[in-house]
């Protein structure tokens, strides 16, 4: 039948255009630097770890070495908020011995997932117990529905802890003293790399602080994607001006960006700051609006082949180029 | 009183992302009308949302690719429309079954290549699926207004032959008018078209914007191009009114400009002299 | 009949002047899908000449006409108009059974009949004036001038088969092709529409008109062409309408009954009479 061939034909040619279109994808996907951490080398009898983000996976391996095999659930520049477990993740959960996670309400969709994985890890929450912020974003003109919502969100207070040194060296604390009670041979290694570790930070800790002594006083201020910085800006004296993705997957209103805008002129906040998981255009729009300038900062992934450390030294490298 | 309402006009107007996304909504509103007389008229609703589904994997391919993404659209888009176009001129409307499977097969593959293929920017592309108004650039409304500047100089330049083609495609070909390549280059417009509209309300919601304004035309007048221009004008009157809406309620502009669609062809529906008219609507 | 006896039977039907015959057919085999529809088809057509094209539902009628207009390709055989290739062309105007109009389209009687002057217009001019007096000259042979704003979707079958007739007036055609033209339409349009077609033909219009229905038309057409997949007969009615053609053609019997001057066609001595 001649139309029926040629309309097998058309069809052929669809099929083949949409299967080009999947290896060309995948080729590109191939190309894209896997900023997911692999296992750390493993040694037969080391300890395998899971970790929920993947800026936990240099906190334990700081603290276990090669004693451990450390994998993260969250694939590298995935937002953690919204992120989709896949079966996979199921297995690993179920082979680990010890899962690190933040807790705090970060990681909503860990519950269901350690259910179904019927896992006897044991899981440690780094974050549990500790003094939290509540949600005060300075933002004084959004009122009603998106502050209860992220309110909501956040019963605990603001997971982010660990953007404050303060709070990252008790993790690292925790971390030593879970993995010495899961492996007392390694008990006395764990308390040393800890205790070498949290000097590393307490270092940092000392520079960075030198360093945004270095912005004048009246540009300290700061409006970044999501709210992960609340901690982090106390930390190191900076006014936490706004925030323009309120609750993580749900984007502004034309409103909301627009009320933004103005805080950002009337406070003159110099530069704002996005995360590499997030759709850059949103900042993008906001800066072009109010003149200012766009930079990263990073929250729950360091940047590809950075540890925790090499991170928060991005961070305060990127806030001091923007601010001063 | 004057003045409250004024200012109520005019708060958003001092942003200039604001305008801009007016500006294109404005433009999209009207273009997706004028197009959407063929669409409602010829029963192309169904290839429409085919086109925009096919285009977000265009999007999402070229976005893997590093090309730029509306040409990614465009070029999906268009082999799409052509594609379909030559399946139904051979074989007929029971090709709906297979551009259905066709179709969702494609958007499911943009999704499943958007998940596996990308380990950021997943909030970007989603952006395409419902529509993001807010961040039209001034390049963004440069090429939103230049493509749809095209396709209406080719639709008044081509008026006649299209009406013809459309109204009975039959006797204009035998009359001597090159009926195949106008049909294909009608799917073409509507491809150009759903691509420029995907950016202000999404793929989900490019059919809605394609039909409705139109329809309601449709219903209040029964000469050709007076179904156009009304059309335009509903569709840029929903752009408008839906803006304001989504901007003072805080509520997505896509899905409000749409609301704002609908909620004037029920009106229009009700009031409506030309009962036969709708029945006619109904039935396609 | 013998392909040599259908040649010889074409080759007398040439007009008296000696000029082209307007439509040439020579051993035309074309169809759809690898399928014949038309087999080694052969005829030829003066200027002037009113000629019927009789046969069934599904003898190929359609099929023939589309080969003259050129949307069909001959498979064997070739179709000439005016000495030139058929192929689509303003000159030849086409009214099809009209199922692929959309009537309910926002189109009135007159922008449908200004459709006609499109193809004449070609691309990117306005109608004008003049064609403006052509449709309304059109309208006034139709007799549909004082329904011109009303919207095709809003009229008689007689009335859009008028407004589509006027349509194909306004293309100025020299050769009008109508595909059952009368079927489905009361008898006063019928009347109508043969006399307006009679009057066309006298001053130099050539027209084909196909139908399957025998009762009326007969002595109406200067040639009349049967056409069962094959041509069966083709010359003027009087020669050409014989039982034992019209037994081959429909395969059925018939019986004709000559009543004066008419012919009275019925299948079979116990049905009933169909009269003009």
């Amino acid at each position: 039948m001649e139309s029926a061939r040629s309309s097998e034909r058309a069809l052929t040619l669809l099929a083949v255009v949409a299967v080009m279109a999947l290896l060309v994808a995948c080729g590109g996907a191939r190309g894209e630097p896997e900023a997911s951490p692999e296992p750390s080398p493993a040694v037969e009898t080391s300890l395998p770890v899971v970790v929920s983000l993947p800026v936990f996976v240099s906190l334990v391996e700081a603290v276990g070495a090669d004693r451990v095999r450390v994998s993260a659930l969250v694939p590298g520049g995935t937002d953690p908020h919204t992120y989709q477990p896949t079966p996979r993740d199921a297995q690993v959960l179920a082979d680990a011995e010890v899962v690190f996670v933040n807790g705090l309400g970060l990681e909503e969709w860990l519950s269901d997932l350690l259910a179904s994985a019927g896992s006897d890890a044991r899981v440690v929450e780094l974050g549990a117990g500790l003094a939290t912020l509540h949600d005060e974003h300075g933002h004084e003109e959004s009122e009603g529905t998106p502050e209860a919502e992220h309110a909501h969100q956040h019963e605990e207070g603001n997971p982010h802890l660990w953007l404050d040194p303060y709070y990252a060296a008790e993790y690292v604390r925790r971390i030593a003293q879970t993995l010495g009670e899961l492996d007392p041979a390694g008990a006395v290694t764990y308390r040393e790399n800890a205790e070498r570790y949290i000097a590393e930070i307490e270092a940092f800790d000392a520079w960075a602080k030198e360093q945004i002594g270095r912005i004048p006083p009246e540009r300290r201020k700061l409006v970044t994607f999501h709210d992960a910085f609340p901690y982090f800006a106390e930390h190191y004296g900076l006014e936490l001006v706004g925030v323009i993705v309120l609750s993580p997957g749900r984007e502004p209103s034309p409103q909301e960006l627009a009320r933004l805008a103005d805080l950002i002129r009337q406070q003159g906040v110099p530069a704002i700051f996005t995360e590499p998981q997030f759709n850059p255009k949103l900042a993008e729009t906001l800066a072009r609006e109010t003149g200012v300038v766009v930079l990263e900062l990073y929250s729950d992934t360091p940047p590809a082949g950075e540890d925790f450390l090499g991170m928060m030294r991005r961070n305060i490298e990127h806030v001091v180029e923007g601010l001063a | 009183m004057v003045s409250v309402s004024v200012d109520l006009l005019l708060d958003p107007l001092r942003y200039g992302f604001l305008v801009r996304g007016l500006a294109a909504a404005l433009l999209i509103g009207a273009l997706c009308a004028v197009v959407g007389t063929y669409v409602v008229l010829k029963g192309f609703a169904f290839i429409g949302d085919a086109l925009a589904h096919i285009a977000f994997t265009g999007i999402v391919v070229a976005f893997l690719s590093g090309f730029a993404l509306t040409l990614g659209a465009l070029a999906a888009a268009l082999v799409a429309g052509l594609g379909i176009g030559l399946i139904h001129r051979r074989v007929g409307l029971s090709t709906d079954t297979a551009i259905g499977i066709l179709f969702s097969g494609v958007f499911a593959l943009g999704l499943v290549l958007m998940s596996v293929g990308i380990k950021t920017y997943t909030v970007d592309l989603f952006s395409y699926v419902f529509g993001d108004i807010l961040s039209v650039r001034a390049v963004d409304l440069l090429t939103i207004a230049c493509l749809s500047g095209l396709v209406l100089l080719v639709v008044v330049l081509l008026y006649k032959e299209l009406l013809f083609v459309s109204f009975d495609p039959v006797v204009a070909e035998a009359s001597g008018l090159p009926g195949g390549v106008l049909q294909l280059l009608l799917l073409t417009l509507l491809s150009v078209t759903v691509v420029v509209s995907v950016q202000a309300v999404g793929v989900v919601l490019v059919v809605a914007m394609l039909v409705t304004p139109s329809a309601t035309a449709y219903l209040l007048t029964d000469r050709f191009h007076r179904v156009m221009l009304a059309g335009a004008g509903f569709g840029a009157f929903s752009a408008l009114v839906g803006f304001y809406l989504s901007y003072y309620l805080n509520v997505p502009s896509g899905g409000a400009i749409v609301l704002v669609a609908s909620a004037l062809f029920a009106l229009v529906a009700m009031l409506s002299p030309r009962r036969a008219a709708l029945r006619l609507l109904v039935r396609r | 009949m013998s392909v040599s006896a259908q040649i010889e039977l074409a080759s007398r039907v040439q007009p008296a002047d000696g000029g082209e015959p307007v439509i040439l057919v020579e051993r035309l085999t074309t169809g759809y899908h690898r399928v014949p529809i038309l087999e080694e088809v052969t005829f030829s057509v003066p200027r002037g000449a009113l000629v019927g094209v009789i046969g069934p539902n599904g003898s190929g009628k359609s099929t023939l006409f589309r080969a003259i207009l050129g949307l069909l390709r001959a498979w064997q055989g070739r179709v000439l108009i005016e000495g030139q290739p058929a192929r689509p062309r303003p000159e030849i105007a086409y009214l099809p059974q009209s199922e692929t109009v959309d009537w309910g389209f926002p189109v009135t009687v007159w922008d449908v009949v200004m459709m006609g002057r499109y193809p004449r217009l070609g691309f990117l001019r306005r109608p004008g004036a003049r064609d403006r007096e052509l449709v309304e000259r059109a309208l006034e042979q139709v007799r549909m001038q004082d329904e011109r704003n009303r919207p095709i979707g809003a009229l008689s079958g007689g009335q859009r088969q008028r407004v589509f007739l006027a349509r194909a007036l306004a293309q100025e055609p020299s050769i009008l092709l109508l595909d059952e033209p009368v079927s489905g339409v009361d008898a006063p349009t019928q009347h109508f529409i043969f006399e307006l077609l009679e009057q066309l033909c006298a001053s130099g219009c050539t027209a084909l008109v196909a139908s399957h229905d025998l009762s009326c038309v007969a002595q109406r057409f200067s040639q009349v062409l049967l056409l069962n997949r094959r041509m069966h007969g083709f010359g003027p009615p009087e020669r050409v309408f014989t039982e034992e053609l019209l037994n081959r053609t429909f395969n059925m019997h018939l019986m004709l009954l000559r009543y004066g001057e008419r012919v009275i066609v019925v299948e079979s001595p116990d049905d009933g009479l169909r009269e003009c």
